[in-house]
């Protein structure tokens, strides 16, 4: 996973909703169909990190399975956060791919 | 927001180790639903999810302030260890503390004295013109300077004068003759009333005086000049202005903080049109953008075009037709032999600091080895190579800093004892203090003491086989690198310690010569009193013959007083600084009549008795009689004078030409020589004539007591005012008074370069010891196996000293060729150092060899001594 990706991801699969850390493993991994592996150990001190800069809140609740959990969910702020990476992230893209599809092409040669 | 976390750590810890727990049932959960046997379920959980601890680990760091939390541990862990050690602690804060006081008060001392700026305008552009060899000029040489060169912005002349001083407090003060010029040229300001009144004619005085700021703060200060006044010689000035406080002028004789500044036109002894009458001493003020090296080119041109012009007054051979020299006025102000002493001073600190940073060394490495079972647990627990040496890097620094607040505390105790002690006179040591500059010296020295310290201890420590060490093995097989550490820095510190034991020994010896040696004369039991008969009623007017039945009859009538052994007089006492020269050539020399002035002897006007009042040795014909005021001029010469004029021939019967008879005389008797400026100038030649050819207008009583000779001069003084109750009195000391001056400031010295010597000494050889003893204990198992071989304990000893003694030969004789080259550059300014140099060498050689040889034989026969089996087992 790329450096500083996780914290977008964790952002974007809470804006369907409130979700616990084995879920948000999950999501990520599967919307990327398995592409994406993340390393469920750095998740948690992930989260941590998003919760004391005031992107997530949690709580805890009852999961699906009937299990204790702690449900995380997006805060406003967290919300601009995301749109704001998400720009970022989107500029970048594009970015490398116009350096990446010009230097494929073969230089035409000038009179 | 992170300060609440910080506290919250645990709370968190807690939430955040159920959540994991969570985690890993749900993940356990998932995999039981893909079929999977429940050990294996947990397994899986386990190894998708990673280490928990690590996890908590991770969550744990980002509340915390990691470098920070990191530090205070290693210090509280290294308080610990420091308190578990105390001697050790002990010793390395009074070494370090040593070692930084001792340069910080130098520096201090340093800082105030050589690099603060002088409290005027521009002081850079300050200069002093000394001319050669005299330092001084006349007014109209000064003036035709000043004319004929572009450099200089202007140039004053400056003079001692001592009238009687009157002022509102009494009597005494510090006056200084100056040209109109002077305060302008210097940059002061006047702070109240206004400069001298400036008519270009030196010659006028239009008794007007400018004083110090803290004589006028003793009169009363205020701010309104008008009616205040003074009195000199019984003439009354007006004081014109005061100088602020600030503006303190300082140096030595003149300069050394004069009160009262008057215009050179006030002195009556003086001639300021004659150019022949070389009286002053110059200050120049250059130009801005000229540099000293421009300026004395140009003053050469111009003293060359007077030359040419005056070719009686400034030509002559040697170093008479030299060009001046110009210094820069802090020169001036702190003596030229401050700033290379000040320089030495903090050298010698410098190596005091290596010394005692060479010791700390050897404490740590030591302890190092000691701790090396600590380290090697600590490091199978996890820590880092890096954290051992950042705890280890903590504790020295520790060490360093409380070492460096104890050298602070004495380095100030030390500048505060200095500035007190009067012996010592370093103009401007008034200023020096922990300033703000020392302090930050101190932290920049201490830093690299602590780099430098950590850095030579731990080399090897750390390194090699950690796991070894904890198994116990290899404690002292492996440490052969250690210990060559150990001994390079034996061997450096021996090296330190001769240079240092060598100087301070040079010192010592220089000023017991200087004090022990011959004068040429008795200066105990003498009581000198200066008499002016000028303008008194003694005599009214200039009469030669009334001025000598004067003098000669005061000397017999103090000659009758009791408890006065003799008595006779002199116009220059000796040690006495100012002496008259003349034109002089003798029939050994004829030739040099022609130009008479450069072998110019020092001249003497006596009275009959003068040499046997003194203790001056007669040693060849006699002395004066009554007979030789009249008739043919007769003289005495000394020692020096006879053997430069007459070698290997009597001088008596011989004669000579002196420009103060303006004629030949006969010479009829040698006398010894004397010390007639000060004890490190060696006697030079003088000329001694019968008062009566030229009887002065003042002239030194010099009475040989019984008893203590101050005792006597109330009694003196008032005998001699009943008779006459306008004489004044000048030079009023016995001849102890005199010397002590001298002989205080460099019985200081000595006392100071003695304790620093004994200092840097025991310092070092408290370190060598430790180690070198340190160093034979650990051949302890080496030992027992020679002697369950078959070897002598005598043999042992014998082996031990040979191979362990090569380092510290190795350091005495580097230290030996280092101290030969300080000695070298030192010769300058210690007395008689080529005499003292291999007494001293050889002495200091000892002094370190000795207590070295003694600390590898005394653990080298204890290791021998004990029994072989234990030695084998213990190791």
């Amino acid at each position: 996973l790329l450096l500083g990706t996780l914290d977008m991801l964790i952002l974007r699969t809470l804006v369907m909703g409130p979700a616990h850390g084995h879920t948000i493993a999950h999501v990520i991994e599967h919307t990327s169909e398995d592409f994406l592996q993340i390393e469920q150990g750095s998740l948690y001190p992930a989260l941590h990190r998003l919760e004391s800069r005031g992107w997530v809140a949690s709580s805890w609740g009852v999961s699906e399975n009937n299990r204790r959990a702690r449900f995380y969910k997006l805060t406003v702020a967290g919300r601009r956060q995301l749109t704001a990476e998400t720009n970022r992230w989107q500029l970048m893209v594009e970015a490398i791919g116009r350096v990446l599809s010009r230097a494929g092409k073969p230089r035409e040669v000038e009179d | 927001m992170r300060l609440i976390r910080y506290f919250r750590r645990t709370h968190w810890d807690e939430e955040r180790t159920r959540e994991i727990e969570a985690h890993l049932a749900h993940e356990f959960d998932d995999n039981m639903d893909r079929g999977m046997s429940p050990e294996e379920a947990q397994r899986r959980a386990y190894v998708r999810l990673g280490s928990p601890t690590r996890i908590r680990e991770q969550i744990w760091t980002i509340n915390s302030f990691s470098g920070i939390e990191a530090a205070v541990r290693d210090l509280r862990h290294g308080c610990r260890q420091l308190a578990r050690s105390r001697w050790f602690t002990l010793t390395s804060v009074l070494t370090i503390g040593l070692g930084i006081g001792s340069i910080a008060a130098i520096f201090g001392i340093l800082d105030a004295v050589l690099l603060e700026p002088l409290p005027f305008a521009q002081p850079d552009r300050l200069v002093a013109i000394r001319t050669v060899p005299n330092d001084t000029a006349s007014m109209p040489t000064i003036q035709d300077w000043q004319r004929r060169s572009n450099s200089f912005q202007s140039i004053a002349a400056f003079r001692n004068w001592s009238p009687e001083v009157r002022t509102p407090l009494g009597s005494g003060g510090r006056v200084i003759e100056v040209s109109q010029n002077f305060l302008s040229t210097l940059g002061a300001t006047v702070e109240i009333g206004h400069d001298f009144v400036q008519t270009g004619n030196e010659r006028d005085c239009f008794q007007q005086a400018v004083l110090s700021g803290s004589l006028w703060r003793q009169l009363g200060g205020g701010t309104d000049l008008s009616g205040r006044t003074i009195e000199l010689d019984r003439r009354t000035f007006r004081v014109a202005g005061v100088l602020p406080i600030a503006q303190t002028i300082e140096g030595s004789y003149a300069l050394n903080h004069p009160d009262i500044f008057v215009p050179v036109g006030c002195d009556p002894n003086v001639r300021v049109t004659e150019r022949g009458d070389s009286d002053f001493l110059v200050l120049g003020r250059l130009h801005p953008g000229i540099s000293i090296v421009a300026a004395t080119a140009d003053l050469k041109h111009a003293a060359a075009t007077l030359q040419k012009d005056y070719p009686h007054m400034y030509g002559g051979t040697g170093v008479y037709g030299h060009p001046p020299k110009i210094l820069p006025w802090l020169t001036v102000v702190t003596g030229t032999s401050t700033e290379p002493s000040l320089f030495a001073a903090f050298g010698a600190c410098g190596l005091l600091l290596l010394i005692a940073c060479a010791n700390l060394a050897n404490l740590m490495l030591a302890r190092n080895v000691r701790r090396r079972h600590e380290f090697a647990v600590r490091a199978t627990l996890g820590a880092s190579t890096r954290q051992l040496l950042r705890q280890l890097l903590v504790e020295n620094a520790i060490l360093v800093i409380v070492g460096s607040l104890t050298g602070v505390l004495l380095a100030s105790g030390a500048i505060r004892f200095l500035r007190e002690a009067r012996a010592l006179r370093v103009p401007r040591l008034d200023h020096s203090s922990i300033s703000v500059p020392v302090l930050f010296f101190v932290v920049s020295v201490a830093s690299i003491v602590v780099i430098f310290v950590t850095l030579l201890s731990t080399r090897r420590t750390l390194h090699s086989g950690l796991l070894r060490d904890l198994a116990g093995h290899g404690r002292s097989s492996d440490s052969g690198s250690l210990r060559r550490t150990g001994r390079i820095l034996v061997a450096a510190q021996i090296a330190v310690s001769t240079v240092i034991v060598a100087c301070a020994s040079w010192t010592v010896a220089s000023v017991y010569t200087l004090l022990h040696q011959p004068l040429g004369f008795n200066p105990d039991n003498l009581l000198m009193v200066g008499v002016d008969i000028q303008h008194s009623s003694a005599l009214p007017a200039y009469n030669a013959v009334q001025a000598a039945s004067f003098y000669r009859a005061t000397v017999d009538t103090l000659g009758r007083l009791p408890g006065i052994n003799s008595v006779a007089a002199t116009k220059t006492p000796p040690l006495g600084f100012a002496v008259n020269q003349y034109d002089f050539c003798s029939d050994g020399h004829i030739d040099q009549c022609a130009n008479p002035t450069v072998i110019a002897p020092d001249s003497y006007d006596i009275t009959n008795g003068y040499f046997a009042t003194v203790g001056q040795p007669l040693l060849e014909g006699r002395d004066f009689t009554d007979a030789d005021n009249a008739g043919a001029p007769a003289v005495i010469v000394n020692q020096v004078l006879a053997q430069r004029e007459w070698p290997g021939k009597s001088a008596i019967g011989h004669r000579i030409r002196t420009g103060e008879l303006n004629g030949w005389a006969t010479v009829v008797g040698v006398v010894g020589n004397v010390h007639s400026y000060s004890l490190e100038t060696a006697p030079g030649p003088d000329l001694y004539l019968p008062l009566t050819y030229a009887p002065p207008t003042h002239m030194v009583f010099l009475l040989r007591t019984v008893d203590d000779p101050g005792a006597h001069l109330e009694t003196v003084r008032r005998l001699l005012q009943s008779q006459h109750g306008d004489l004044l009195f000048f030079h009023l000391r016995t001849m102890r008074q005199e010397m002590s001056n001298e002989v205080e400031l460099r019985t200081f010295l000595m006392q100071v370069a003695a304790v620093f010597g004994a200092l840097s000494l025991a310092l070092s050889i408290l370190g060598v010891y430790g180690l070198l003893a340190y160093e034979v204990s650990l051949r302890r198992k080496e030992v027992g196996i020679r002697i369950a071989l078959g070897s002598s304990q005598w043999e042992i000893v014998q082996l031990v000293l040979r191979q362990e003694s090569r380092w510290v030969i190795g350091g005495a004789v580097l230290g030996l060729i280092a101290a030969m080259v300080s000695g070298y550059s030192l010769q300058a300014q210690v007395y008689g150092l080529r005499e003292n140099s291999l007494t001293v060498l050889g002495g200091s050689l000892v002094l370190l060899m000795v207590p070295a040889l003694i600390a590898i034989a005394v653990p080298a026969r204890q290791v021998a001594q004990s029994d072989p089996m234990q030695a084998l087992r213990t190791d």
